[in-house]
């Protein structure tokens, strides 16, 4: 039995026949063509298959297909807008905040949710806390910090409303 | 005045990657291309006795189930490149008749995905005799130790004895006034890249060509290997390298799953693809590092390091892969480091046992000599009362005296002593010294850690790799085309799987033929576009064997475009000259054509051109070094340890080094973070522990204990720049640098913090639970 | 790394999940939050032959107090709500300081009350710290509601009081009085890994300056939550000071039997024990009545 499922990704409707067990990623990255949701580990550790569910960061090697029914996802490739970079991604740009990028879609997703929900964030240990669920093998990190606080502090001119 | 090398320069594969656009292993499709998954051996050493398919072929959407008893009985066995007097260690793509390791592949299942694939694998049966095992090096050499090739007439264990000596050691020893004699214990550890490895394989019957596409730093070499094993010619295989996901080394080899896969492909008619997942990628990729070293130095009283001697155990698992026992080599021959000691001797013993074999991890052989010779410079300075930075001081080679031969190289060029002095300059400036005394009044256990390394970097002169056994060549060749248009291609056999390789040598082509890096397209990782590199991707030789290659190719070319130009300009080629695709008469820049016009004349307007000059506009030009390159640095670690609870926390970070030119400061700086991050890993966190048998103790990432952001400190870095002497452009390398120096530093930090217990820490990781060990009982006092 | 075939039900209230519940209780695995269930099916360590996903039951998510001043926790709240929701924050800022410890926030917003305590994974965060507060736990089976105490909870690794065919539907734990003090830590090996071994602790200073009142619970040192039921008999009437906190330490180095793991050995476990229960003991005193940082 393969249950028929349709979310909102990106923006766009898709809709599926799957197997229950399909894993998230795999329906992202087989049914839905959207590769840049990594598979680093598929235990939840490594944080690279990071994608938002309903605005929240989730590993999506450890959701199903079929629990994402009627849900809004965003991946990686929903982040530019306009055929633009998003500050996050200008950032990790400029900084060089990602080597082979693979775990980089996990980082800027959850930096994305991070900072939505501390548009104030400033503090290094706190982002290097908040980081922790993903794994990079290439940059020693530092990088990555350093993009995430500047990212932040250009989110904040961009949008000086949601200061606070 | 070079305007592209040396400048930070962002990279161009960002925005691919940064909006998830960028193709890994695992994202490649073809057309009715199905997934295969590996069946790989539960015991540590078992007979195979027979293999039972028949229900897992039986299932809807499986291909095919192939074992050892259906390979083609002429596939070679899987090759070692290096070789430096070995016993051989047969392994072929899937095991035959017996699996030597947890993990080694044993049949390969194909099916339309990879969960039926996957749902087939839990229906092949085996049947196995296990056999007695051996899971640790130091059990291997015991007299009654389990046979690993005990069915090839193996009387023992040991593969390999390496043996080096130069100068009087046992004088030494017997004059010296001081001699420290110290064991050491490194762990395993890999290289763990993100993306795990894969493999897509395509065969077309008609012609019976086979195109391969695997996640690898060696993209020619993996070609020839597998020609080599499956008996085709090379020209019959086309291999290709996508995107990687980080490397580390342990791409570096070639694979069981390679041949296996294309195998598959050929038994299936279809394209197959095999992705590595997590679990297995922990038994099934190499392993590096593990060894245990016997370490004395002999010095006399005023500090003079007179002798060194090192007897070194390497943990080779199961076989020796692809580079053989190189790493363990590479640990014995860099026994003096950068220290002006007259005589040294080694002996290493390459040791199989019944675990996943050992190979490349960035580094090599590195990380683990500069542990045990650092780290006992430093116990000798404690046995002389001597402070730590002035033993080393003493002992340098200095400036003047290099380039200097050691144990087996020789060292180029630099100044040890101004390196090492800028970074206790730094430490100072920091104010550590005095905040450390500050911080143990107040009851802190704060530690200060210092090592200096150098790097065996450049890889390398071809013909001293093949005197020393290694198959291959150490040069690397570019490709350099100015299209019609005026673009730029540069093709290069390199493989770019994040260092930055292809911005780098663009920024070098950039100043060598004279146009804007941005109008340079780099070409990699297609065997049957690129130019023959001679050793893959590794040993920190990009910058420097590839950069020299394409400073070569892209002058030669801007030297053709000169006479074109000259020719339509009507000037003296010698008193042209080009920038960001503009060539121009010298002081006259409205006498200008441009690249274009001259890529024009080259192909499409022949009569434009001088006489007697042929068309097109490209070359080919190759680069042997005459002799490695030798960068250098100083790691000082500050930490806090927690003698509570065991914990280990970083107050500071400081590393100065010298890798000659540096092309593009911001990578140089990204490699070395990330280097140091793993040589991190190496001293707190990392290790692929086995129980006595070889059963492997690990097998996720609960286990297998990567450092996040919140473990790792930031790190404070200078550069000093000394030009290599052998390399055009003075490029020396940095790929490995980070992963040196930084485990002994981290370890002495902890060693001095916990200074008042008198511990020392001769084994990584260096754990919480181990700290408490060394600190023993206390009484508790909340903190 | 794929999960095996199962069949899949969905149901939308607790009675119904019971009902698909009892038809095969051995073979059939509840689906919360997943991030446990999802790397064991993935790993194909766990192979049901039904998973019953709770996520479309109503009524498990909610956060409210119950008309006798508990808190109530539906099973289905998730592990990152327990760190924003006033009620949690304020009622039991226990909970909300212990569920930061959980992993990751990306794994918290799955995560689940209910999922964490059945999984019962002896260095799990929330089952010592509901043990630590004395909370109970509501199961509802084929028969029936009942409230289990955490302490009889906890049976042993991976082993609840759930019989086959029950679920866990929420729990409820009765506030800290007025002007105690709470207190959670843990060491692991790095940020948000699973525990080597934690404390959870309230702790209540009297108007005179003696203790009042005292619960301790550790994770990580044995193969449930550790809760010294001594302590009150040790701790009441006495002032806290360090070395009242570093003899209960020390008495609870000698009752627990942690065991050896490749992070850590089982000494060091019971030695951090010591350190991190003195250190929880020590800082709910200093949050006791508005005492020290708070």
């Amino acid at each position: 039995m393969s249950p028929r499922v349709s979310m909102v990704v990106n923006g766009r409707g898709v809709e599926a026949d799957v197997e229950p067990r399909r894993l998230l990623a795999d329906f992202l990255r087989e049914d839905v063509h959207l590769y840049g949701t990594h598979l680093g580990c598929e235990h939840g550790v490594c944080g690279a298959c990071t994608v938002l569910v309903d605005g929240e960061p989730v590993r999506s090697c450890l959701m199903l297909a079929v629990q994402a029914d009627g849900g809004e996802v965003t991946t990686v490739e929903g982040l530019s807008r306009d055929g633009g970079l998003h500050p996050l991604q200008e950032a990790f740009h400029e900084h060089h905040a990602l080597q082979c990028g693979f775990c980089t879609p996990g980082f800027l997703l959850t930096s994305l949710y991070l900072l939505r929900e501390r548009p104030d964030l400033d503090d290094e240990g706190e982002i290097r806390a908040a980081l922790s669920g993903n794994l990079c093998r290439c940059t020693g990190y530092q990088n990555i910090v350093d993009a995430v606080r500047d990212a932040a502090a250009r989110m904040r001119q961009d949008s000086p409303t949601t200061k606070g | 005045m070079p305007a592209w090398v040396g400048r930070r320069m962002p990279r161009r594969e960002d925005a691919e990657l940064l909006t998830g656009r960028g193709r890994f292993i695992g994202d490649l499709g073809r057309s009715g291309m199905v997934h295969a998954v590996f069946l790989r051996s539960p015991y540590p050493h078992a007979r195979i006795v027979s293999i039972d398919a028949s229900r897992a072929l039986a299932m809807p959407g499986v291909r095919a189930v192939l074992t050892g008893a259906d390979l083609p009985e002429d596939l070679g066995a899987q090759p070692n490149t290096h070789l430096f007097g070995e016993r051989e260690t047969p392994y072929f793509a899937l095991a035959r008749e017996r699996a030597r390791y947890a993990g080694e592949p044993v049949a390969v299942i194909v099916a339309d995905s990879q969960y039926l694939a996957e749902d087939a694998r839990d229906e092949v049966i085996v049947d196995w005799e296990p056999l007695p095992s051996v899971g640790d090096a130091d059990r291997a050499l015991a007299d009654d130790a389990p046979l690993v090739y005990g069915d090839r007439d193996w009387p023992d264990n040991v593969a390999a004895t390496f043996e080096q000596e130069m100068g009087d050691v046992d004088s030494a020893f017997d004059e010296a006034d001081v001699v420290v004699t110290e064991r050491y214990r490194i762990q395993r550890q890999f290289g763990c890249s993100l993306e795990t490895r894969g493999v897509l394989a395509e065969w077309d019957e008609n012609v019976d060509e086979l195109t391969l596409w695997t996640s690898s730093q060696i993209v020619h070499i993996a070609r020839d290997l597998l020609a080599a094993v499956l008996g085709l010619p090379e020209h019959r295989i086309r291999v290709l390298v996508p995107r990687i996901g980080g490397g580390f080394g342990a791409k570096f080899h070639f694979y069981p799953e390679e041949t296996a896969v294309a195998l598959a492909a050929r038994a299936t008619g279809r394209p197959v693809r095999w992705v590595e997942d997590r679990m297995e990628s922990f038994l099934a990729t190499v392993h590096a590092r593990e060894q245990r070293v016997e370490i004395s130095m002999a010095a006399r009283e005023d500090g003079t390091i007179t002798a060194v001697k090192g007897d070194l155990v390497g943990d080779m698992g199961a076989a020796l892969h692809t580079v053989g026992y190189g790493p363990l080599w590479l640990t014995a021959v860099m026994i003096t480091n950068v220290y002006e000691i007259p005589n040294a001797r080694v002996r290493a013993r390459a040791v199989v046992t019944n675990k996943t074999p050992l190979g490349s991890f960035r580094g090599w052989g590195q990380p683990q000599a500069n542990f045990v010779v650092e780290r006992t410079v430093d116990r000798l300075a404690r046995e002389l009362g001597m402070d730590r930075a002035d033993l080393r001081r003493r002992n340098f080679i200095p400036p003047e005296r290099l380039p200097r031969k050691s144990l087996h190289h020789t060292l180029d060029s630099g100044d040890y002593p101004r390196c090492l002095d800028r970074a206790l300059e730094l430490l100072d400036e920091r104010g550590w010294r005095e905040r450390q005394h500050e911080l143990r009044d107040e009851g802190r256990h704060v530690g200060i850690g210092i090592s200096f390394y150098t790097e065996n970097s450049a890889l390398g002169p071809s013909r001293m790799l093949n005197q020393g056994g290694v198959q291959q060549g150490g040069y690397d060749i570019a490709r350099v085309r100015v299209e019609p248009g005026g673009e730029v291609t540069l093709y290069t056999g390199l493989c770019e799987m994040g260092q930055g390789v292809t911005n780098a040598l663009s920024q070098v082509c950039a100043d060598n033929l004279g146009v804007h890096p941005e109008k340079i397209k780099v070409v990699t990782g297609d065997t049957s576009q690129v130019p023959y590199t001679g050793y893959g991707t590794g040993a920190s030789r990009g910058a420097a064997v590839g950069g020299a290659a394409v400073m070569r190719a892209s002058r030669k070319v801007r030297e053709k475009v000169m006479r074109i130009a000259g020719h339509m300009l009507e000037a003296n080629p010698d008193d042209l000259e080009a920038e960001d695709g503009m060539i121009f008469v010298r002081g006259t820049p409205t006498a200008a054509v441009t690249m274009g016009d001259v890529g024009r004349a080259a192909y499409l307007r022949a009569i434009e051109l001088p006489e007697g000059e042929d068309p097109g506009l490209e070359a080919i030009e190759a680069f042997d070094p005459p002799q490695f390159a030798w960068p250098y640095g100083a790691n000082i670690a500050v930490v806090e340890v927690d003698v509570d609870t065991g914990e280990v926390s970083f107050l500071d970070y400081i590393y100065v080094h010298d890798c000659g030119t540096i092309v593009n400061p911001m990578i140089v700086e990204g490699q070395i973070m990330g280097a140091v991050a793993q040589g991190i890993g190496a001293a707190l966190f990392e290790s692929l522990p086995y129980d006595e048998e070889g059963q492997p103790l690990f097998g996720t990432f609960m286990e297998y204990v990567l450092p996040t952001a919140a473990e790792l400190p930031r790190l404070v870095m200078e550069h000093q720049h000394t030009p290599s002497p052998n390399i055009p452009g003075g490029m020396k390398g940095v790929g490995e640098a980070g992963t040196i120096g930084s485990p002994a530093a981290v370890v002495a930090a902890i060693e001095d913090a916990l200074a008042p217990y008198g511990v020392r820490i001769n084994e990584t990781p260096v754990t919480p639970s181990a700290i408490l060990a060394m600190v023993g009982e206390r009484e508790v006092t909340p903190a | 790394m794929k999960p095996p075939r199962f069949e899949y039900a969905a149901p939308g209230s607790v009675d119904e999940a019971i009902e698909i519940l009892r038809d095969a209780p051995e073979e059939s695995t509840l689906l919360a939050g997943g991030q446990s269930l999802v790397p064991l099916l993935n790993m194909r360590m766990a192979q049901p032959r039904v998973v019953i996903d709770l996520n479309r039951v109503s009524g498990l998510d909610a956060v409210e107090r119950t008309p006798d001043g508990r808190i109530r926790l539906g099973a289905m709240v998730r592990q990152r709500r327990l760190e924003t929701d006033p009620v949690v924050r304020d009622e039991l800022p226990l909970i909300a300081e212990a569920a930061r410890h959980i992993a990751h926030v990306p794994i918290r917003t799955r995560g689940t009350v209910g999922g964490s305590l059945a999984h019962a994974d002896p260095a799990a965060e929330l089952p010592a710290t509901v043990a630590a507060l004395g909370g109970r736990l509501l199961v509802r089976g084929p028969n029936g509601d009942r409230a289990v105490p955490a302490t009889e909870f906890f049976v042993g690794a991976l082993t609840t009081a759930i019989e086959p065919g029950e679920l866990l539907t929420a729990i409820e734990i009765e506030p800290p009085r007025e002007g105690a003090g709470w207190a959670f830590g843990e060491v692991a090996r790095t940020h948000g890994a699973f525990a080597l071994a934690g404390a959870a602790a309230v702790l209540q200073v009297g108007d005179a300056g003696q203790i009042a009142s005292a619960r301790l619970a550790l994770l990580g040192v044995g193969s449930a939550p550790y809760v010294p039921e001594w302590l009150e008999e040790m701790a009441v009437g006495e002032a806290p000071d360090e070395p009242l906190f570093r003899r209960i330490g020390a008495r609870v180095v000698d009752e627990i039997a942690p065991l050896d793991d490749i992070h850590a050995s089982a000494d060091y476990r019971r030695r951090v024990a010591a350190v991190l229960t003195a250190r929880a003991l020590r800082d709910a005193a200093n949050r006791s009545n508005g005492r020290g940082s708070g």
